[in-house]
């Protein structure tokens, strides 16, 4: 799903057309970053960005209820969007693993993007055991089985946010590497230096073969809400760049 | 159908490999010799793992009227595995230990792909031995086998 991220990032947070729609799957994708990089809002950006697109219901999968939905730009366009969402809770790994081991008897129209925040809420045993292959293995079962009932054209794709560890332990990053063999696409987001009454985050996408490495600015204001900006490049050259004002997007 | 990409599914080659044996299969003709140590080469022990796994027919294809399918392999202990047929995935203990704690795979000659499970290896394998019994290299697979099993 990694261009639906950039394509999340790269209009800065508002809805704008696409780049060439890809007409094949897009290969799944790990959201990464530590306590409070700002996953969920971006998880969220790409599930409204998605909704626009006029496919199936979006999937959205966290073990605990948002608690306040990530604002961004373009809000007038959200409440058509979010009726496309469809949240579920798994209380537990086991009630996870049951709804993913169920998914091909829900009727219905298949969803074309399949969510999960907080996959490491759900690895509660060693990270040497078995579970975070399985889990992982079978959130890719579910949706390939999502893209088959789908058809032709872009399946369903998957996006999982992770949180991580920012000084973690070797088993832990042998889960992390465990984990990113199964998910070939990952953002990175990591904590930026602050600026007045700001949250910033630098987000970099690998797109695990498919696409260039980019990089964006993510800045989350007081109020909560979320600006997207190319992240300025080497040369220094920002003023270049067509959204390289934080002020918000048209 | 999978949305696996690519670092997921067995390398093109051993696509082929697979490809051209089953395609051997299906015409009632002799699976050529190569094609036999091709596989003893690029999935070692493995192969002859799976092959005997064709043999004991303890690879079972379950599939649900939604289309959704998943792979159940009777392993020598008894005991059922689940292997899943979209990603490399098998509930054994083997496939945790080589796949999953090691670094690199038994593949790593063919690229960074972890290795076939066993039991994706038999299903591909059960078009081809249906038709082993009527085949004239039975006698040398079975000789092949052997002489491959008592070099390990």
């Amino acid at each position: 799903m990694a261009e639906t991220l950039r394509r999340v990032l790269n209009s800065g947070g508002a809805a704008g057309p696409g780049e060439e729609n890809t007409a094949e799957a897009e290969p799944p994708l790990l959201l990464l970053g530590v306590h409070g990089s700002g996953k969920t809002a971006l998880l969220f950006a790409a599930a409204l960005e998605a909704a626009g697109e006029g496919r199936g219901p979006i999937l959205f999968l966290t073990r605990r209820p948002l608690q306040s939905l990530p604002r961004r730009i373009g809000a007038a366009l959200e409440p058509l969007r979010l009726q496309k969402i469809r949240f579920q809770y798994p209380p537990s790994t086991r009630e996870l693993l049951r709804l993913l081991c169920s998914a091909h008897e829900t009727r219905g129209p298949a969803p074309s993007l399949l969510l999960l925040d907080g996959l490491e809420e759900y690895l509660t045993e060693d990270p040497g055991s078995h579970e975070a292959a399985y889990l992982a293995a079978l959130l890719l079962d579910t949706a390939a089985h999502f893209s088959h009932r789908v058809g032709s054209g872009r399946g369903c794709g998957l996006i999982v946010a992770l949180q991580t560890q920012e000084e973690g332990d070797s088993a832990t990053a042998l889960q992390l590497a465990l984990l990113q063999r199964y998910f070939p696409a990952q953002c990175w987001l990591q904590p930026d230096a602050p600026g007045p009454g700001q949250h910033c985050l630098r987000a970099c996408l690998e797109p695990g073969g498919l696409g260039a490495r980019a990089e964006w600015r993510v800045t989350f204001r007081q109020d909560g809400e979320m600006t997207v900006t190319p992240w300025p490049t080497q040369a220094g050259d920002t003023s270049l760049h067509k959204g390289s004002s934080s002020g918000g997007q048209p | 159908m999978a949305v696996a990409a690519r670092a997921l599914t067995l390398p093109a080659v051993v696509e082929e490999l697979l490809s051209e044996m089953a395609a051997a299969a299906r015409d009632g003709a002799p699976i050529p010799d190569e094609h036999l140590l091709s596989l003893k080469f690029v999935f070692g022990s493995s192969a002859i793992q799976a092959l005997d796994l064709v043999d004991r027919q303890s690879v079972t294809l379950i599939s649900s009227p939604s289309g959704r399918r998943v792979y159940q392999v009777l392993g020598s202990s008894g005991r059922t595995y689940v292997c899943l047929a979209s990603c490399h995935y098998c509930s054994c203990p083997a496939f945790a230990f080589s796949v999953l704690r090691k670094g690199d795979s038994l593949l790593v000659r063919m690229g960074r792909a972890p290795p076939p499970t066993a039991a994706e290896l038999g299903e591909r394998l059960r078009a081809l031995v249906a038709s082993f019994k009527s085949c004239t290299k039975w006698g040398f697979y079975y000789m092949w086998k052997q002489i491959v099993v008592s070099s390990l």
